[in-house]
């Protein structure tokens, strides 16, 4: 989908300047002709590109990778994916990772748009903000997720999973979260979602270590050896 | 068209006009930017906290970490785990429902009430406090000071237990001071105490993201301490050679997740123990170059050798022993072997050990086990008693809140010890009575009896988590009863007057749990009414008793600098957890003598502070450094099922209610899971007595009997009842057996035999 998207805006692009080339050569005379081409060259093509581009970044950004390309996310995005130290993470994000319970390469957004038919709009409002934060530099780290993670996100796979309702243990979490004033998150007994915040602190032992981006299953490999290796020597 | 009048520098020169546009272009798209992000920066949903803070549950002894979301208007709206705590952020339903909890103040006790013609009517703090005094200074001037009586809980905060021990010990010079730990820990306490000389846990949590197989005997954690229940499941999961090995007659949820279950009969798991371990002796899992160094072998008496313990375990061969059992000899050989031969071994266990006729041996037996077989300071292998209160261990154990010892392991009936606290207190040498005061079971009887004249109960319910209870609460009706809680409960009920206490965040101060982890609550709340710490009453006390002077430390800050100080005359030495320190830390372990050491994580091992150096494993609790692995004979329990009552009943815990259910019973979301307390049984046994659900049944026992709703399940075993204690309006305590363990005095609620009738 995405690569259909990227031709098409290249078309477009390619379009857009032989329209306006074809504008310009034809400046003098305002035939219909001309003016059918100003209509294309200003209005419909610049607009349907505007459309795509949007759409293009709208969906690229549901990426992991998209995430993780800023280095506050990092951490998070290589905890999950098992790119660290700590092959095992079993913070839930690692463990739904690894279980393969997650969208391929939408892993972040799954979790983070908030359900229902406004939660994509939600999540790329979040996103923009986040990126004004980043590239403003006006954040700290570690960073924290602001306001409450809605359960509802939970939900939206775990509702009518065995793992949740065939568990009697979560009566009472249903009667909160069905009550007038919803209070459990789901994290409260399950732990933590991503590395807590102590780790993810510049200056923590573990800091580094968590932010080492490691692309490619070959570069771990190698880099668990270099790691295998120091234990050795230790 | 370029005009040909104008010089190239003219033709790149931006007209005014021109540059307007731009910079007006400009503004509009920075505009939009900083608008749109201004904007997304305004609708994020905030939620209700205004700001976070750390704090400990207030329940069980897991002592999860959390953090507490307070609002605007200084209410408690969320309750989160702490991610960097021990546990993780993990806590369990009862934790999560903390808000709710507190919020449940129309139902606390808000003013002082004294009993006037049979009933209790508010009074003044100045009236009760008055009249308190009169009577305890009475009692004491005409009965003698062991006349009056002190009953505290695992639940105080360490700085209320001490100096309400320090009061009746170094004040009045009665030992009378006991508390509730004594139904729940006190096996644990003494089993570790003989094996190791010094009490509370070689190990930690921690422990258990190392162990390659756990042994779980007499604990249903995945409902009584379901964080650290998650945490063993995160091992099992991360690692596939992780085994879990489940020792309880019933088929708990714990059971459920285990490798292999062993059923067991109700009071007979002493003789699998020493099966295990004469089956680990024959298959060579024994650490004979361990056992050598560092272990010394004992008939309870005199010394013995490693030959005699390998003699006396020849009485339990798993053959001879399975039937008994109720299990076969094969599954105790296969426990055997996944116990000594898994790299790292952790035993677990909690009530179903300790609440039983055999408690002191089975803790001696467990510990024992990780003994010779080396099991013991490495991480994954440890023997790890866990705890049922939130400062049991801190609170009771260690300020040595207990008839029969003084803070930091030190005994009563020891002069050497009483010397130390005499001088650190700055009482006369050999003041304190000699004598060890009532234990629990014991000051109840005395109650009974008449001896005990006058007794302060504060923030536990023994009218309903007492065993026979009834018999007791007799006795709690004759003695004139000082009773200070938060809630009304069972005891209240009985007390002559009743005070007002604050909870949990409306005081401050520090809760010990089973890892030998001390950690701070602070206060964030103000107490309702005319509600008062504990504290303050207890200082208050000892002023108009007259011991203002010696109950020198007033507030919580002096009080923890004081018992600080006292430690360092120990092995406990904790003089390096100040408050400072645990505001800003997730909890420390001790000992930590210094402000820069960082805790223990396991004891008698390199790392403690205690081990000479050089030496890889010290117990520093024995003279000669090496621990006690003791030969404990095993002998049925006298409630052994008969004709007449062929069934046995066990009592215990579920997830969503927490002890007598004075906290856990008001929040809608916990009774909406738990319901009523019901017998529950296995549907082989209700078929045999024709019985269905709903149904109810006459329970009688020798000592009592109760009329209980009927609810079957497959979790039982047949032949085994389960009834759970947090319901006072299903007092299964009355019919519990209150046969208590010789050593320890802890009750024997794990196994009473009882019949069944159709009410």
């Amino acid at each position: 989908m995405e690569t259909v998207l990227v031709y098409i805006a290249i078309a477009l692009v390619l379009l857009e300047v032989i329209l306006l080339y074809r504008l310009h050569v034809n400046r003098g005379s305002l035939t219909a002709k001309v003016k059918w081409l100003a209509l294309f060259a200003i209005i419909i093509v610049p607009a349907s590109t505007l459309l795509f581009a949007n759409y293009h970044v709208f969906e690229s950004t549901k990426k992991s990778a998209e995430c993780m390309s800023c280095h506050v996310m990092a951490a998070i995005g290589n905890d999950m994916k098992g790119w660290t130290e700590e092959e095992h993470s079993m913070t839930l994000a690692a463990r739904h990772y690894r279980n393969g319970w997650l969208p391929e390469e939408q892993e972040c957004y799954s979790c983070h748009k908030d359900y229902g038919f406004q939660g994509t709009f939600k999540a790329k409002l979040d996103g923009y903000r986040h990126l004004m934060r980043y590239v403003t530099e006006t954040y700290e780290e570690p960073i924290r997720y602001r306001g409450e993670f809605n359960y509802m996100n939970c939900l939206g796979c775990h509702q009518n999973n065995r793992s949740f309702t065939e568990v009697e243990e979560h009566a009472p979490v249903v009667t909160n979260i069905t009550g007038d004033n919803p209070t459990i998150s789901c994290l409260n007994c399950h732990g933590r979602a991503h590395p807590e915040p102590s780790r993810r602190t510049p200056g923590h032992p573990e800091f580094e270590e968590l932010k080492i981006p490691v692309k490619d299953a070959e570069a771990l490999r190698s880099y668990l050896k270099k790691f295998d290796t120091e234990l050795t020597k230790k | 068209m370029k005009d040909k009048n104008l010089s190239d520098k003219e033709i790149h020169q931006i007209t005014r006009r021109s540059f307007i546009k731009v910079a007006g272009g400009a503004i509009a798209i920075g505009g939009l930017t900083a608008g749109g992000w201004a904007l997304t920066e305004l609708i994020v949903d905030e939620g209700p906290v205004e700001s976070w803070h750390k704090s400990v549950c207030r329940y069980c002894g897991t002592g999860c970490g959390v953090m507490l979301g307070m609002s605007k208007g200084k209410k408690l709206m969320r309750v989160r785990g702490d991610q960097e705590a021990h546990n993780k952020g993990v806590i369990c339903i009862k934790g999560s429902t903390l808000d709710k909890m507190l919020a449940n103040e129309p139902q606390r006790l808000k003013k002082p009430m004294i009993r006037k013609n049979g009933t209790l009517e508010e009074a003044s703090w100045e009236e009760a406090m008055t009249l308190m005094t009169e009577k305890f200074k009475g009692a004491i001037a005409e009965h003698g000071a062991d006349s009056v009586a002190f009953y505290g809980s695992g639940q105080l905060l360490t700085e209320e237990s001490y100096t309400a021990n320090k009061l009746f010990k170094g004040g009045f010079k009665t030992n009378n001071v006991d508390g509730n730990p004594r139904y729940c820990m006190a096996s644990a306490a003494v089993g570790y105490t003989q094996t190791f000389g010094k009490d509370e846990p070689p190990g930690a949590y921690e422990d258990i993201d190392h162990a390659e197989c756990f042994f779980l005997i007499g604990s249903n954690a995945y409902e009584c301490h379901p964080p650290l229940f998650e945490r063993m499941m995160v091992r099992k999961k991360v690692n596939p050679n992780v085994r879990m090995i489940v020792v309880d007659p019933r088929k708990t949820k714990t059971a459920e997740h285990a490798d292999l279950h062993l059923p067991v009969l109700p009071g007979t798991d002493l003789l699998l123990l020493n099966a295990m371990l004469y089956t680990m002796m024959k298959t060579d899992l024994f650490d004979e170059e361990f056992i050598r160094e560092h272990v010394n072998f004992s008939d309870g008496k005199n010394k013995v050798s490693f030959e005699d313990f390998k003699k006396f375990l020849e009485d339990y061969k798993p053959e001879k022993v399975a039937p008994e059992l109720g299990i076969s000899a094969r599954d105790i050989r296969k426990a055997a072997y996944m116990f000594g031969n898994a790299k790292a071994t952790m035993s677990l266990w909690t009530m179903g050990i300790n609440q039983r006729i055999q408690g002191t041996y089975l803790n001696n037996t467990l510990n024992s086990m990780h003994l010779v077989t080396g099991h013991i300071n490495r991480p994954g292998a440890t023997p790890l008693s866990l705890t049922g209160q939130s400062n049991a261990c801190g609170g009771v154990r260690d300020t040595g809140s207990l008839s029969h010892i003084i803070p930091h392991g030190r005994l009563i009936a020891k002069k050497e010890h009483r010397n130390e606290m005499e001088e650190i207190w700055g009482i006369p040498k050999d003041s304190m009575s000699p004598k060890p005061g009532y234990h629990a079971l014991a000051l109840f009887q005395a109650m009974v009896d008449e001896k005990v004249k006058c007794a302060l109960i504060m923030c536990t319910n023994p009218a309903q988590s007492s065993p026979n209870v009834e018999h007791y609460k007799k006795g709690m009706e004759k003695t004139f009863l000082v009773v200070a809680d938060v809630f009304e409960t069972e005891t209240t009920k009985l007390a002559d007057i009743v005070l007002p206490a604050a909870l949990y965040i409306e005081k401050q101060g520090v809760y010990g749990q089973t890892e030998r982890r001390y950690q701070l609550i602070e206060k964030l709340l103000d107490p309702p009414g005319e509600a008062k710490s504990d504290l303050q009453i207890l200082v208050d006390f000892a002023e108009r008793m007259g011991y203002g002077d010696f109950i020198k430390a007033k507030t919580p800050d002096e009080v923890w600098e004081e018992y600080r100080k006292v430690s360092s005359h120990s092995k406990y030495n904790f003089e390096g957890i100040t408050y400072e320190r645990l505001k800003k830390e997730r909890g420390l372990q001790w000992p930590c003598p210094s402000t820069d050491h960082p805790g223990t994580v396991r004891r008698y091992t390199k790392g403690d502070p205690f081990v000479p150096e050089g030496k890889e494993h010290y117990f520093y609790g024995k003279p000669d450094g090496k621990a006690v692995v003791f030969l404990r004979t095993y002998t049925p329990s006298k409630e052994k099922v008969t004709d007449e009552y062929p069934l046995y009943l066990t009592t215990g815990r579920v997830i969503s209610q927490w002890h007598t259910g004075t906290m856990t019973m008001k929040v809608d979301e916990l009774m909406s899971s738990s319901g009523p307390a019901q017998l529950v049984m296995h549907p082989e046994d209700a078929s045999r007595m024709r019985l269905k659900e709903g149904e109810t049944v006459k329970v009688e026992a020798r000592r009592g009997n109760m009329n209980a709703v009927v609810k079957i399940s497959e979790h039982e075993t047949p032949g085994v009842l389960f009834a759970a204690f947090y319901d006072p309006s299903f007092l299964i305590n009355g019919v519990v057996s209150d046969d208590h363990d010789p050593f320890s005095k802890e009750p024997a609620y794990k196994v009473t035999a009882v019949r069944v009738t159709k009410a």
